[in-house]
């Protein structure tokens, strides 16, 4: 089998592998956000649920996470498609990482900001919204480029709940061709491609909110 | 409809089973980072080099080992090193690939311990005629080492927490054994919780091991010999 | 009587199990201009941030018109305040902090117009055009556009003022406005007080180590220490002639430094 003969099922894995990154990645940043402002600012229910979230996805790995959503689920009377188990647990367990950030983030903006709010009579969701977060965002992005590779890594496991994407079609073709060098090789370089981009796009979108940050500089208030 | 429930029973049955798994598991992660260990001290030695060349290398490889999947260099290293003429067990593969990937995510803690280390301990080691070998070695390493402790140990719980990743090149860890045992007997709620609650208590214990390890070893550095 | 506009009626506060106010009493009346002064930890930024809602009180009441600030009626019945009383009560009040505190990453012009649009509900046309007019007021109509790290602290502290007053409040907290200031920065802000002072009705509490400022501009001037008001009384007379011996020691050290 030549490489040129490979290249079809190489590139529809990663079709599937790019399609996972994009429903994961919005996913654990929608999830991540409401964790961790609500972790920082909700009452003591709804934060313990929070806590227990995400110790519970940090402390146990991805995999499990997988299986137990694509695996015991089903006997709980939820089954899902393999992507949409792939999907779920990749987003959830990132999103619980992004919930850490997120919090980090919002405790470096300094008290004072938010003394000033609540003087200027915002209410809790505007001074969020309008004062804290915008000054977090600029502190948490390099966190979230990092983890959004982590994210991409982190697709790969859905080949073992028989989702063809990249590294299932590479393992495949690997096991018939026996050209492991050459397969593997390539499907990491497309990897490494991967998260050089998303690298570059959190780069840039650190750029872009930095503009005014940094013409404002964090500690000019 | 009986499946619905937790079955006691089946739960203390394959208990037994799952921690014969952990043994594995652990093992895998003790090699693992010790491993990793040397690779990480190494590539940040590298890192610092004086050749332009050793820098720029150890930095690609670095960069690119982290941001490739783990997964496919446990499959790359299982597939390749049978064609090379190595035959290495799936365990020696696994502490292998586990050993590589975090040996380069603790390269960049280390290189950051060492260059946060007071450059007057440099000035100072100078002064005193130390060779390049005893600076590090005296000087250098207990205070960067202790500043990269708490870094090391969880990338180590993160390795720990990896390790269900080798059950794909059949290593008879516990999510294996898991699997396994879930499809023999088509019920996987009680052995996949239970590898879940395992982790969860491993990594709890591992955690609260790092923070008795950084309270054993004080921040002003410690003797290596 | 007339009705005190601020009255802090028994306010207890602690720190830990360490009580800063315990029983801590003082009326202020509308327009009247009350300057607290005092050793540091005296707690009189906390009497401001108390008032402000940024701190919690452990007992007592502070009523503002005579309304309780940290109660309210809900169902007839009395209630610890909500959400919606608070931000009911906080309408009244402004307050400029010693450092500042402007959003870094707001012009300036925004900085003062934010929260009239977002809480006030002005248009945003309109809350430019007075946000405009207060930083003329504040002598800085030319930097409109720049970001608060491109101003001197004196210059960010008048922004402070623009951005307080814009919300229409009847009370002005100032809390050690200009202690983060560099000494020749400090007049040009104390300046703009004057003027409001002399030029609008606003009823003032400050908190100063400006102690000429405070003889200048108050009705009434409060020594605090540990909590309590040892002594108070009009400026002339309280910085003239000091009667308690605390008072008299306080102000010799301030002479001296």
């Amino acid at each position: 089998m030549t490489f040129y003969e490979m290249l079809p099922l190489l590139l529809r894995g990663l079709g599937v592998t790019l399609l996972i990154v994009l429903l994961a990645l919005p996913i654990s940043g929608l999830v991540g956000f409401l964790a961790g402002i609500t972790r920082l600012y909700a009452g003591w229910f709804l934060r313990s649920v929070v806590v227990v979230y995400i110790e519970f996805f940090r402390g146990t790995s991805v995999l499990i996470q997988l299986y137990w959503i694509y695996f015991v689920l089903p006997f709980l009377g939820v089954s899902l498609s393999a992507v949409s188990a792939g999907v779920l647990a990749i987003g959830l367990n990132i999103g619980a990482y992004v919930a850490e950030v997120v919090r980090g983030a919002l405790l470096t903006v300094p008290q004072g900001q938010s003394d000033a709010a609540v003087a200027l009579n915002f209410s809790a969701w505007q001074r969020l919204r309008y004062i804290l977060l915008p000054q977090a965002l600029a502190n948490m992005l390099p966190s979230l480029g990092n983890l959004s590779i982590e994210l991409l890594k982190a697709t790969s496991l859905v080949s073992l709940i028989t989702v063809a994407d990249l590294t299932y079609q590479a393992k495949a073709l690997a096991d018939l061709t026996l050209q492991v060098g050459l397969i593997f090789g390539t499907v990491l370089l497309i990897y490494f491609f991967l998260a050089q981009l998303l690298a570059a796009l959190f780069r840039a979108l650190e750029k872009r909110v930095g503009r005014g940050l940094k013409r404002g500089g964090l500690q000019g208030g | 409809m009986d499946e619905l429930y937790w079955d006691w029973g089946f739960a203390l049955e394959v208990l037994p089973v799952l921690l014969q798994g952990a043994k594995v598991t652990l093992l895998a992660t003790l090699l693992g980072s010790l491993l990793a260990l040397v690779v990480g001290v190494v590539l940040a030695l590298l890192r610092r080099s004086r050749l332009h060349f050793l820098r720029w290398t150890a930095r690609g490889v670095i960069e690119f080992i982290r941001s490739t999947p783990l997964l496919i260099q446990i499959f790359f290293i299982y597939y390749i090193t049978p064609e090379i003429g190595i035959n290495l067990s799936p365990l020696a593969t696994g502490v292998l690939a586990l050993g590589l990937h975090y040996g380069c995510y603790l390269a960049e803690v280390f290189r950051a311990g060492i260059e946060g280390v007071d450059h007057g301990q440099w000035e100072a080691a100078r002064a005193l005629n130390l060779s390049r070998f005893h600076t590090y070695f005296d000087v250098v390493f207990p205070q960067a080492l202790r500043a990269a402790l708490p870094a090391t140990g969880n990338y180590v719980i993160a390795m720990f927490k990896e390790t269900p990743q080798l059950s794909a090149i059949t290593l008879l860890e516990m999510m294996q054994l898991a699997k396994i045992i879930g499809s023999e007997n088509f019920r996987y709620l009680e052995p996949l919780t239970l590898v879940g609650v395992l982790y969860l208590v491993f990594s709890l214990i591992a955690a609260i091991a790092v923070l008795l390890l950084e309270r054993k070893f004080p921040p002003e550095g410690f003797r290596l010999r | 009587m007339k009705q005190p506009k601020i009255r802090f009626q028994d306010v207890s506060k602690f720190f830990g199990d360490q009580p800063l106010f315990d029983g801590f009493n003082l009326d202020i009346t509308e327009q009247e201009i009350v300057t607290l002064i005092g050793p540091s930890g005296s707690g009189k930024s906390t009497l401001l941030r108390m008032l402000m809602t940024l701190e919690t009180i452990d007992g007592g009441e502070i009523f503002i018109d005579g309304e309780p600030l940290w109660h309210c009626e809900r169902r007839s019945k009395t209630v610890k305040a909500d959400e919606k009383h608070l931000r009911q009560m906080r309408a009244k009040l402004g307050m400029v902090f010693q450092h500042f505190n402007l959003f870094p990453h707001m012009s300036v012009l925004r900085n003062i117009a934010e929260a009239p649009i977002r809480v006030l509900g002005k248009s945003r046309e309109q809350a430019y055009n007075d946000a405009a007019c207060l930083l003329e007021q504040v002598g800085l109509a030319d930097k409109a556009d720049a970001f608060p790290a491109d101003l001197s602290g004196g210059q960010k502290q008048r922004v402070g003022i623009a951005r307080t007053l814009a919300m229409q409040p009847s009370v002005l907290l100032l809390d050690e406005i200009t202690s983060a200031l560099d000494p020749e920065l400090v007049d040009e802000v104390l300046d703009v007080i004057r003027q409001l002072a002399a030029t609008q009705r606003y009823t003032m509490l400050l908190v100063t180590h400006e102690m000429y400022f405070a003889r200048e501009i108050s009705d009434r001037v409060c020594f605090l220490d540990q909590g309590r008001i040892v002594e108070e009384g009009r400026p002339e007379q309280l910085f003239s002639q000091p009667q308690s011996p605390r008072t008299q020691s306080f102000l010799a050290s301030f002479l001296r430094s």
